[in-house]
């Protein structure tokens, strides 16, 4: 499938989200006749945390915390900003999360739109459910279609490219590969997976895989959903809502700065996904599954900035190339508009200095 | 045994404990499930994040016989063949006639020789080398700079940073680590510090050892030996096929740390620290490619980039200043 070309979540981590969830009943087998035996599975847990505090239980893997004081309801705790080393890592993981957190102002000259990494990624990329990066770091590199590998650092890059539009920022491209900023991001994601085991699949890795829709997904219900749940925050335009500096408050979700048209989150299934799990931010999880998909739908039927990959092709020549194999509206045509030619004015979010 | 009415209150003790135990062991053996190879964590480590180092956990490597097929295999074994000949694999890129098993013997794999499973989970570090956070690209990147002299090579530099080289390598790297916790300093990490006795090290007695211990693989001038067809056999350890001014293996501290765990090669810890010590100030104290890091005058490099190490750069041996580099030509 071509869908790495342009960052979406690859099969073979779509297969392991699949094997986490068809383990879950498995981990879930003790029953109340083995008191004992669990007691003296918290023992050995009690043992475990007095070697390492970062972990709360056998389990490890079952999620992460969410809020900055950590210790939330999962059994991988990622640590909190109060154990941020001291000294160069210290300041190059502070980097990170302030670059990863106000991304569109800390690193302006590759962003062009208005979005941060934290807006697809919640809690500044720790949040289990929210594609987190403890999660991600110990996947990486990975294998995509052809021989290519993929790097952590191929991979920032194609954030950049996508979900921030790049193509449209002051320098026109993402971050040259030797720029520090994915030294900075590399070192937090790392720091993030402390003691998670390389190589291992984390639940709370990705976004939760979600049901099928039970009714054909449609964007005209969608519009009905986002009115009444999401338009309070991202607008009726869907173009969010910064302070005056730049700093995104709600993020553009379509239009002239949100992510364009090959970011994972344009892929509708991708963002019902995310959305089924993460949103409304106030009440994550109370939207239905049909209405998750739907709104998805309507959020990834409006127009956004243009395909990086269309260069000379025709939209439908795109379209064909690089938009099969999963649920979209690039090229479709609604209320009379071919999707894809781009938002007109696309590129950073107007701020003041 | 528990069977009947006269059950000891003793005997059911003894089940509570059993059972009990039995949680302990089950939860352990649940803990080793998730982390395959690794007998013992403890928190901290040296590597990301920092923090004292009070860690150390077992790895085991998994057999090069073990990678996997497919596209992720086929990345390993790019990675695992430019690794083992760089020059021949990579070879753009290598300006002299070293390869990365050279300092990471047995392929990366070999504990107490900077093995790369244990690297993997270090990096990205802050280095005080360039004053930088390092990414593992970062990293590999410096070894093609230093210690395969890539000024020298037919590119004239390290692989561009969007190169496969990186990317292979890194894929080499992760396999070998899966399983291994990250951020966590592994036993058998980088190389073992040896004791530098008290009155120092010694070239001229490291000369006797060289020849003695050394030479029959390595020569006499440190040349290495080659096969008629030109495949290295044994690594040059000094002159214009070596590692640069720049490389670590420059530096006596960390050539007798690799010396002492991992030398001679048919008979690794034959040798004291203190041997360790002299047959690196040996082999270090002759002349090999320039630092590439030097635009000014050698004391001006020395002062700038080899202050504060054990090393032989801008000392004057035998009436030559070490560090002037050898003149030669690409590859």
């Amino acid at each position: 499938m071509a869908k790495n070309v342009r960052g979406r979540i690859s099969d073979a981590e779509a297969q392991i989200e699949q094997e986490v969830e068809a383990d879950r009943p498995r981990l879930i087998k003790l029953g109340g006749g083995l008191l004992l035996f669990v007691l003296g599975a918290g023992a050995a847990a009690i043992a475990l945390l007095a070697i390492k505090p970062q972990f709360t239980g056998p389990d490890l893997y079952v999620g992460g915390p969410t809020g900055d004081g950590g210790g939330g309801s999962g059994d991988y705790v990622v640590p909190t900003l109060a154990q941020l080393p001291k000294g160069d890592e210290g300041a190059a993981i502070q980097r990170a999360i302030d670059l990863f957190n106000n991304t569109n102002v800390k690193a302006a000259d590759f962003v062009g739109n208005g979005l941060a990494c934290k807006n697809c990624h919640i809690d500044s990329g720790r949040k289990a459910g929210a594609a987190p990066m403890w999660a991600a770091w110990v996947k990486f590199p990975v294998y995509d279609s052809g021989d290519k590998v993929t790097t952590m650092r191929d991979r920032i890059k194609g954030c950049f490219t996508n979900s921030m539009n790049a193509q449209n920022s002051p320098s026109g491209a993402p971050p040259p590969l030797d720029h520090p900023l994915y030294g900075d991001l590399e070192l937090y994601f790392a720091w993030l997976a402390k003691g998670a085991t390389a190589g291992a699949t984390m639940a709370g890795q990705g976004f939760p895989k979600i049901d099928p829709p039970a009714l054909a997904f449609d964007p005209v219900r969608g519009k009905a959903v986002y009115a009444q749940t999401c338009a309070a925050c991202h607008g009726n335009g869907g173009n969010g809502a910064s302070q005056p500096n730049g700093t995104v408050v709600y993020p553009a979700i379509f239009g002239a700065h949100s992510y364009n048209w090959d970011a994972g989150m344009a892929d509708v299934a991708l963002a019902a996904a995310f959305i089924k799990a993460n949103m409304p931010f106030n009440a994550p999880g109370t939207l239905t599954t049909q209405q998750a998909w739907d709104v998805s739908a309507y959020v990834n039927s409006q127009e956004r900035p243009k395909s990086p990959l269309q260069k000379a092709q025709t939209i439908a020549q795109n379209g064909k190339a690089n938009f099969t194999g999963f649920p979209t509206y690039y090229g479709q045509t609604i209320d009379g508009r071919e999707l894809g030619a781009g938002s007109p004015g696309a590129g950073p979010l107007p701020r003041s200095k | 045994m528990v069977e009947g009415d006269g059950e000891q209150p003793l005997v059911r003790t003894g089940i509570v404990a059993g059972t009990f135990v039995a949680g302990i062991v089950v939860a352990a053996l649940g803990l080793m499930a998730i982390m395959p190879r690794t007998a013992s964590t403890a928190p901290g480590g040296t590597g990301i994040g920092g923090g004292a180092a009070v860690s150390v956990a077992s790895f085991t490597p998994p057999a090069l016989a073990d990678i996997p097929d497919g596209k992720d295999g086929d990345a390993i074994r790019r990675g695992l063949a430019i690794f083992d000949d760089p020059r021949n694999n990579a070879g753009q890129f290598v300006g002299n006639a070293m390869a990365c098993k050279n300092c990471h013997l047995d392929s990366g794999r070999k504990a107490d020789s900077s093995p790369m499973w244990a690297a993997w989970v270090a990096y990205p570090q802050y280095r005080k080398k360039n004053d930088a956070i390092n990414t593992m690209h970062d990293r590999i990147r410096g070894c093609f700079l230093y210690s395969m002299d890539a000024g020298n090579s037919p590119s004239g530099g390290a692989p561009p940073d969007d190169s496969d080289v990186y990317r292979d390598l890194e894929a080499y790297f992760f396999w070998l680590a899966k399983g291994a916790p990250t951020g966590v300093k592994l036993k058998g990490a980088n190389y073992p510090k040896p004791v530098l006795p008290a009155g120092g090290y010694d070239p001229a007695h490291g000369a006797t050892l060289y020849a003695s211990t050394c030479a029959a693989c390595h020569g006499a001038e440190g040349q290495g030996a080659k096969q008629p067809g030109g495949k290295i056999v044994y690594p040059p350890l000094w002159g214009p096929d070596s590692y640069n001014w720049g490389a670590g293996m420059a530096r006596i501290d960390l050539a007798a740390g690799f010396i002492r765990a991992n030398m001679p090669q048919d008979k690794p810890g034959s040798l004291s620290d203190a041997q360790a010590w002299d047959v690196a100030a040996f082999i270090d104290s002759h002349e090999r490619p320039r630092d590439p890091r030097q635009n000014g005058s050698v004391a001006a490099n020395a002062a700038a980039k080899h202050k504060d190490e054990k090393s032989y750069y801008g000392k004057i041996v035998g009436g030559q200043l070490l560090g002037s580099g050898i003149p030669k030509a690409r590859r």
